[in-house]
Order: C-alpha cells, then sequence, then structure tokens
C-alpha cells in the first residue's frame, strides 16, 4: 500500500531541481550507491522538517552543507576502511570531530538555520576536502573568516592526534 | 574536489546562485574547461533523474516524512495488487510457465522453468538485487535482508539494482496470497529498466498479512511478461510451501529475492 502523507513543501519540485547535486556530493563522499542514495533521502527529510514553507530557490549552500554534514555521520560510523585516498582524509575528518563537535551534530537543521553554529567536521571538509578557501567557506556557512579559522585549528590539533595514535 | 575550482561553486554555477561576480570568477577560473564541466552536470542531472525518477523519490521521501500513527492518512492501494481469487484456476498449477514478451515468435509450450537460483538471494556486486529498507521515525533508514522480520505498519523503501540486466519486473507476495506489483508501475508498462544503476520505486506500508512477505525480482535481456510474473507469483500461494517455493522463469531469465517474516504487532509504536 502506498502511503503518501501531505507535505507542504513540493518535494517533488526540490529533488528535480536540487536532487541530483545532493547525490552527486554523497555519491562523491560514500563511494557507494545505496548509501549516497539514502543519505540524500536523508537530506530531504531534514530539510523538509526543519521548515514547511522552504521556497525551492537558493538552497544550494544549504542542501550542500546538510548533505555533507549527513556524509560525515556515516562516515564516523562505518566500520570498513577507505581504499582510496580522498575517502581517507574525509576518514579521518570524520574521526576528528570530537565529542564535542559530535554534540553539535543533533540538530543539523537549527544549525544550518543559524540557530547553532555549523558543524566543524562540514566546515573542515568544505576547506581541507573541497579546496573552498577560507573566505569561501565562510560564505557558505554563514561565519566569520576568523570563527572558520578557530574551528579549523581545533580541528586539525585532533587530526594530529590522530595520525600520532596511527 | 574537481579542478581548482570547488564542485560546489560549479553546481552554484549551474543553478545560477552565485551572484554576478563570484560566477565571473567561476568562469574566469575554468576558462576553457567551463562548458566541458557544465555540460557534465547536465548529463548527470539528466541521468540521475532518470534513474531515480522525481516523482518516486518524492513519495519515498514523503513516507520517511510520515507520522507512525495517529494521524490522518492519505492513504491508496499501490498499482498492481491481485487477489488470488481473481487469478482462479490460472493458479491451480503449482509452478506455472513464464513467458519473454515475443510477440513475433511466443515461446513453445512446454517450456521448463528454471527454479530460483538461490545463489541469487545473495547480494554480489555485479548481480541483479532487491535493496529494502525500513524507514525509522527519525526519518533514517535500515537495510533489510532474507530472514530480517518486519511488522503491520511498517514502510519499506523499495529499489531495485538491475546490474546488467536491460528488463526487470519486481513483485512480491504476502502470507494471504496478494501480490503486489513494484516494477513496472502497471503490468501494461514496459519493463526495460535504465542501464546499470539503482532504480528506486516507491514507499510501501505492510498491512497485517501473516507469516512472510517475499519479494521476487525477475530480470532478463529481453522484454517480460509482466502479468505472467504477477500469475505465477501468485501461483506460488497455492503450493503447501509459498514462501520458499521455486519461481518459474523463461530461460535466460534469472531471479533475486528476499523473504522477510511477518511478526504481529504487539505493541504500538
Amino acid at each position: 500500500m502506498l502511503y503518501r502523507p501531505r507535505v507542504a513543501v513540493d518535494v517533488e519540485r526540490l529533488y528535480r531541481r536540487y536532487g541530483p547535486m545532493v547525490l552527486r556530493r554523497c555519491t562523491a563522499m560514500l563511494s557507494d550507491e545505496d548509501e549516497a542514495m539514502d543519505a540524500m533521502q536523508d537530506v530531504f527529510v531534514k530539510i523538509v522538517r526543519s521548515e514547511a514553507g522552504l521556497d525551492d530557490r537558493g538552497l544550494s549552500s544549504l542542501l550542500y552543507r546538510a548533505a555533507t554534514n549527513t556524509c560525515l555521520n556515516k562516515l564516523r560510523t562505518r566500520r570498513r576502511k577507505p581504499t582510496d585516498p580522498q575517502g581517507e582524509r574525509l576518514a579521518q575528518i570524520a574521526q576528528a570531530v570530537d565529542a564535542t563537535a559530535q554534540s553539535e551534530a543533533r540538530s543539523v537543521i537549527a544549525r544550518l538555520f543559524g540557530a547553532e553554529p555549523e558543524s566543524t567536521g562540514t566546515i573542515a571538509v568544505l576547506h581541507l576536502h573541497d579546496g573552498l578557501t577560507l573566505e569561501q567557506t565562510a560564505s557558505v556557512v554563514g561565519m566569520s573568516v576568523s570563527g572558520v579559522r578557530k574551528r579549523l585549528r581545533k580541528l586539525q590539533a585532533n587530526l594530529r592526534a590522530l595520525e600520532g595514535t596511527a | 574536489m574537481n579542478g581548482d575550482v570547488p564542485d560546489l561553486l560549479v553546481e552554484q554555477l549551474a543553478l545560477g546562485e552565485l551572484s554576478e561576480a563570484e560566477a565571473n570568477a567561476v568562469r574566469e577560473a575554468l576558462g576553457d574547461r567551463l562548458e566541458a564541466r557544465l555540460q557534465a552536470l547536465r548529463e548527470d542531472d539528466a541521468a540521475t533523474l532518470q534513474r531515480h525518477a522525481p516523482a518516486h523519490i518524492a513519495a519515498q521521501i514523503e513516507s520517511r516524512l510520515a507520522p507512525r500513527s495517529g494521524e490522518e492518512r492519505d492513504t491508496r492501494r499501490w498499482l498492481g495488487w491481485v487477489g488470488a481469487g481473481v487469478l482462479g484456476a490460472a493458479t491451480l498449477a503449482a509452478i506455472v510457465l513464464l513467458w519473454t514478451r515475443t510477440p513475433d515468435a511466443p515461446a513453445p509450450d512446454g517450456e521448463r522453468i528454471a527454479r530460483a537460483d538461490p545463489a541469487d538471494t545473495v547480494r554480489i556486486k555485479g548481480d541483479p538485487r532487491i535493496v529494502l529498507r525500513r524507514s525509522r521515525p527519525d526519518g533514517g533508514a535500515d537495510p533489510l535482508t532474507s530472514g530480517d522480520a518486519v511488522s503491520p505498519g511498517d514502510m519499506l523503501l523499495v529499489a531495485l539494482h538491475p546490474a546488467q540486466a536491460s528488463h526487470a519486473v519486481l513483485v512480491s507476495l504476502d502470507g494471504a496470497g496478494e501480490v503486489t506489483l513494484h516494477f513496472p508501475a502497471a503490468a501494461t508498462d514496459p519493463t526495460a529498466v535504465p542501464d546499470g544503476g539503482l532504480l528506486t520505486l516507491h514507499g510501501f506500508e505492510l498491512d497485517d498479512a501473516p507469516r512472510f512477505e517475499r519479494f521476487l525480482l525477475v530480470t532478463a535481456d529481453t522484454p517480460l511478461d509482466v502479468q505472467a510474473v504477477i500469475e505465477a507469483t501468485a501461483s506460488l500461494h497455492t503450493t503447501p510451501d509459498p514462501a520458499h517455493a521455486a519461481l518459474g522463469t523463461p530461460q535466460g531469465a534469472r531471479v533475486a529475492e528476499v523473504l522477510l517474516e511477518r511478526k504481529k504487532k504487539t505493541e504500538e509504536r
């Protein structure tokens, strides 16, 4: 039996515009098509739940960040080790997001809408993995450059500590 | 990252979500590579939307948003429910023949139907397979494999991976003998599937049918007769062990399956 509840947001339209981008992002981070599809749907569920009146314009930053955060969370709990250098880097970032940062992750949408600071892990992926400049990263996550730099310093210290124990 | 311009910025340029200054900076940085990057995105967009149809994905996402109980539900029966009674005498045989759709050269009567190979139920990369997930109240979903228990009200997310096969039919049989057609959407629709990747279908809420829910994916390199698959599946209900009886397929077709055990709902979620 198909079950389609009423949803205020036009999910189909939202997916048609942004779905491919979100799926590309998730596939690139997870390197697994099934997991990426699951993550993509998680992202849209979170976004739609966050705001029933979403305007489906100008959401690329929001969705990209949500996808990044969702995939990081999946990577953090993944048991198998990555087989490529980029995947290894992402895994390191995921693990380096310490308990404090994990607690930040409890409400991705509240954070994305500015009620809480952006996840350190997401900032790190955007800058260290994707190659956005500090300024671009700050613009995408809606923070100051100095705020981004501060978060990265903390994470890089964790990365170094992890490397030291590897 | 792809080249010296981050993917996000190229995505945003393609979506028209950069300021003019930002867009110009991206165009300048990419130079001659700009059109190739944008064209690659356009092609991938089209492929994704073909493989993961917007209506189906929207249904899956909306199913994850669904309240679990106590709220008004807009429900409707999915296409393809076939009551066992409707099939009547057609279900007398324990195993019936399935024919590929070959209008010019009908399959010969009496062709032996191959038993579903148990190896097909094992997820092997490159083999056609059924992908099932059960949505959670928090919006996530857990994978389901053969032997997992499911309950009335569980929302299953259904997808198939045709691998190298070019045609597929996905059905499920429950313990009450009802057959649900999951792919294609209707018995009269073509069975062709997009190349390669995962094909997402829809959210599927389990009713209170007893004992089991058995998903069967028939794949082939030639068009399949959907109605024949439905009837063959329904006929399994007349066998002594419908959860495990072999589904016949025409030569060259393969069957993959997932068998979920039904358990009674003992408590409200």
